[in-house]
């Protein structure tokens, strides 16, 4: 056999190798990321979801094919949680709500609450059961609907702080008396976003940072990456 | 030409488009001859250095215009000129929007294409000139441009030109005798839109003693994915003049059938069948006739079903399939035109008009696929009323679609809350793996506020900028938004609203669009591709509210959230989601169904 006909036999079986090996990979996207605070501490949600995709080289070809037309690749797994940052004239003390997507909180009573069943109490550091009482006067409550608003039952919100036409977004709080300013900064391409929050004394404290890029990964950090919560 | 320009007209400089009812929407100035209605629903013009400057030296009608125009159509669209440094003929434009015509520069010709969208030069193909050269006692060189007929664009959206070839050579060995050599024949061009070229040779002769090279009459699709060509061809002695109709099937096989001296086709209609000026109507497939029309009546358009329709002093008829009389009426249209599913034109008689731009309802199954009618204008002079490629009117990308999501939900929010907490901010948009909402103030309040799509994946944005929708309907009371695609950066171009309002099993929550592909190959492509995405985002939207809002329960079929298309010719889908019509989506979008459906999607007025 010519050493041509081997060489060429060799390329060809490197190539369909190539395409039939497994390939995966995740991205990370932001979704909504809402500011609530009231004259003594403030509260950033921030949703996060991860959409991953498993199969072949030449699978992937065909979604980013498909991407060339506009259309998203067909992910097969994602995952969804919330980012909690509590800002107190302290500090920062973050919180990670997980499986859940982004959802809007409602102010009541001086309080914050995942209205629901059962209904849900943002104590400062996660969400307790609210009591029977707080349930029945949740129900007749009066909800604000707006994304945006200012002492509603004590509290102020203001939302999208990653989605504004404006790459930088500041919103400057007085808790208690100190002066607190959260930064929410995107770069221009996207890729790039962070929550910061920081101090009249020059401290930051990063509550989100995520890098939106796709990236391929390992069949095992994928497992990882993606298993259920 | 959609809409119903008059751009027919001989001289017009004003188009008007105008409704079935003949209602002037607009006035626009053209700035020059419009021409033809083009792939992105505009309007193409050729402007005239002056009057009359036209030739037809070979058949085709020459050096008419210095520069080709496009203007009018949907808001957005760009407008662009294309200024030559010599004449240019009538152009052709394929399915993408490519635009091929005839450049004469000196004593050049060429194959100028264009970016129909932008008017860009993308390539220019120079055709060889005729050559003469003399030797011995007389020593000359001459060239000439080469007769020509089209570019036209075929069945596969290529440029397609035939073009004859003429190389003379003469060599006087005294000053009173000489020989002479010539190398003449004709070939067909298909013309990518990068220019790229590949010949089909029609005829090819090598003489040493007189001939002539074939003179290209006529070349238009022959209705069945290939092309015909005419052309005279002159053998010795050259005073005999031969004509010849040479078909190019799909496979590109030619086969030659002896035709009549001046025999022209004015219209093709569907499976090959043509549509003479001789009156003939002849199967292409097999050369024979099959009927013939009486002489004093004029072809206009062929039906679906190889009837043929003629008028005669203002009379329209249709002619069956043996040649019989069949509906026949006088509506008193000089030249009328297909339009608005029956006919339109200038009332009058003969060349006396006594009336404006009249519609009559009279709805046939519109079959004409290649359109080159010409009118007498004048003692012995005729112009052409029909334009070449009738597919424009049933190119797939002008085909709106409807597409609706929609959940009922059982919950204490009331209709308002939803309204203001979700379609307002487009929070489950932002919440799913599509896109992300950009809106200013972080809510939709009026009509004329943009709202901006930002893909979420890094990928698709590298191909995909942000594109927009502007609110053009917004009313808090009925809980009702509806917004337009910004063109041309969207990749849809059409219209969507959402409505939330109470329902049998608690509140309605739901979305439906009218639309179709935005101008452009990508765009086009992208549609379908994307077609799962498109009511996808919505899914996710409803889901995201679904999930949000504390407590509610899901009372409609999951069928509807994940979304439905075209119900309207789809009973199955419209049994479960009666909504999502075009008529009650339109209804949405407007306030009141648009009257006209058509002149809707050309000037997106809901008058």
């Amino acid at each position: 056999m010519k050493p041509t006909v081997i060489l060429i036999g060799i390329v060809i079986f490197a190539i369909a190798a190539a395409i039939l090996m497994p390939a995966h990979y995740v991205e990370e996207h932001e979704t909504i990321t809402q500011v609530l605070w009231n004259d003594h501490e403030a509260v950033v949600f921030s949703g996060v979801r991860r959409d991953g995709w498993s199969g072949t080289y030449a699978g992937l070809a065909v979604e980013m094919l498909r991407g060339f037309f506009g259309a998203i690749p067909r992910y097969d797994r994602n995952m969804q949680w919330v980012v909690v940052g509590h800002i107190t004239p302290t500090g920062v003390r973050t919180h990670i709500q997980h499986a859940t997507p982004f959802f809007h909180v409602q102010p009541f009573e001086g309080a914050l609450f995942r209205v629901g069943d059962p209904s849900l109490k943002w104590d400062g550091d996660g969400f307790v059961p609210v009591t029977a009482a707080e349930q029945d006067r949740l129900q007749g409550r009066t909800r604000a609907s707006t994304p945006d608003y200012s002492n509603v039952e004590g509290w102020s919100s203001k939302m999208n702080l990653l989605n504004n036409e404006q790459l930088r977004s500041e919103t400057s709080l007085n808790l208690g008396g100190v002066q607190v300013l959260v930064i929410a900064d995107r770069s221009a391409d996207r890729i790039r976003k962070t929550v910061t929050v920081q101090f009249g004394d020059g401290k930051n404290v990063e509550i989100v940072k995520l890098n939106e890029a796709p990236r391929l990964v390992s069949a095992n950090e994928y497992e990882s990456l993606m298993k259920a919560q | 030409m959609s809409g119903g320009a008059d751009a027919h007209l001989p001289r017009e400089r004003i188009v008007r488009p105008v409704t079935l009812s003949g209602e002037v929407l607009s006035l626009i100035p053209s700035p020059g001859i419009p021409l033809m209605g083009d792939t992105f629903g505009g309007l193409l013009a050729g402007v005239e250095p002056a009057p009359n400057t036209c030739r037809a030296t070979y058949g085709e009608v020459e050096q008419c215009y210095n520069a080709l125009a496009r203007f009018a159509g949907p808001s957005g669209s760009a407008t662009w000129r294309y200024d030559s440094p010599g004449a240019l003929d009538r152009p052709a434009q394929g399915p993408d929007g490519t635009i091929y015509f005839i450049e004469h520069v000196g004593l050049g010709k060429s194959v100028v294409i264009l970016n129909g969208a932008t008017g860009a030069v993308t390539a220019r193909v120079p055709l060889a000139n005729f050559v003469t050269q003399q030797t011995g006692c007389q020593n000359t060189y001459n060239e000439n441009e080469p007769s020509t007929a089209g570019p036209i664009v075929g069945g596969d959206g290529f440029g397609y030109l035939a073009v004859s070839n003429r190389v003379r050579q003469i060599n006087y060995s005294t000053c009173s005798s000489y020989t002479e050599v010539m190398d003449v024949g004709m070939s067909v061009l298909r013309l990518s839109s990068a220019g790229q070229v590949s010949v089909t040779v029609i005829d090819q002769r090598h003489c040493t003693t007189e001939c002539d090279e074939p003179k290209p009459k006529q070349l238009l699709p022959d209705g069945m994915d290939g092309l015909i060509a005419i052309a005279e061809y002159r053998y010795a002695p050259l005073f005999n003049a031969e004509w010849k109709m040479t078909r190019i099937d799909a496979e590109g096989a030619q086969s030659n059938t002896a035709v009549a001296e001046g025999l022209r086709i004015e219209l093709i209609g569907p499976g090959g069948t043509a549509y003479l000026n001789s009156k003939q109507v002849l199967d292409l497939q097999t050369g024979l006739p099959i009927w013939s029309l009486p002489s004093d009546w004029n072809w206009v358009a062929a039906a679906n079903n190889g009837d043929g329709f003629a008028e005669r002093n203002g009379e329209v008829a249709r002619f069956g399939p043996a040649g019989q009389l069949g509906d026949a009426r006088q509506l008193n249209l000089i030249n009328p035109s297909q339009a608005f599913g029956g006919w339109a034109g200038i009332q009058g008689v003969g060349n006396t008009t006594t009336g404006g731009l009249t519609a009559y309802a009279m709805p046939f199954d519109y079959g004409t696929r290649w359109d080159e009618t010409y009118r007498q204008w004048g003692f012995g002079v005729e112009e052409r009323r029909g334009y070449g490629d009738q597919s424009f009117r049933n190119l797939p990308q002008l085909v709106f679609h409807t597409n609706y999501n929609a959940i009922e939900i059982e919950t204490s929010f009331s209709a308002d809350q939803i309204f203001d907490a979700y379609v307002r901010t487009f929070a489950g948009v932002d919440a799913g793996p599509y896109a992300s909402v950009t809106i200013e103030g972080n809510t939709v309040s009026a009509v004329g506020q943009r709202v901006t799509f930002t893909m979420k994946s890094p990928f698709i944005r590298f191909f995909q900028d942000p594109f927009q929708v502007e609110a053009v309907r917004y009313v808090p009371s009925q809980r009702t938004l509806a917004v337009t695609t910004i063109n041309p950066v969207h990749p849809i171009f059409g219209w969507r609203y959402w409505r939330v309002f109470p329902s049998a099993n608690g509140i309605t929550i739901e979305t439906g669009a009218y639309d179709r592909p935005a101008s452009g190959l990508m765009f086009y492509s992208g549609y379908f591709v994307r077609k799962e995405d498109q009511t996808g985002i919505w899914r996710e939207y409803m889901r995201h509210i679904l999930n949000d809002i504390p407590g509610a329960v899901l009372r409609s079929p999951l069928q509807l959230m994940e979304g439905v298309w075209d119900v309207d010719s789809n009973p199955a889908s419209a049994a479960i989601a009666p909504n999502a019509t075009r008529q009650n989506i339109l209804t949405q979008v407007c306030g009141v169904a648009p009257t006209n459906i058509p002149v809707f999607e050309l000037t997106r007025s809901c008058q």
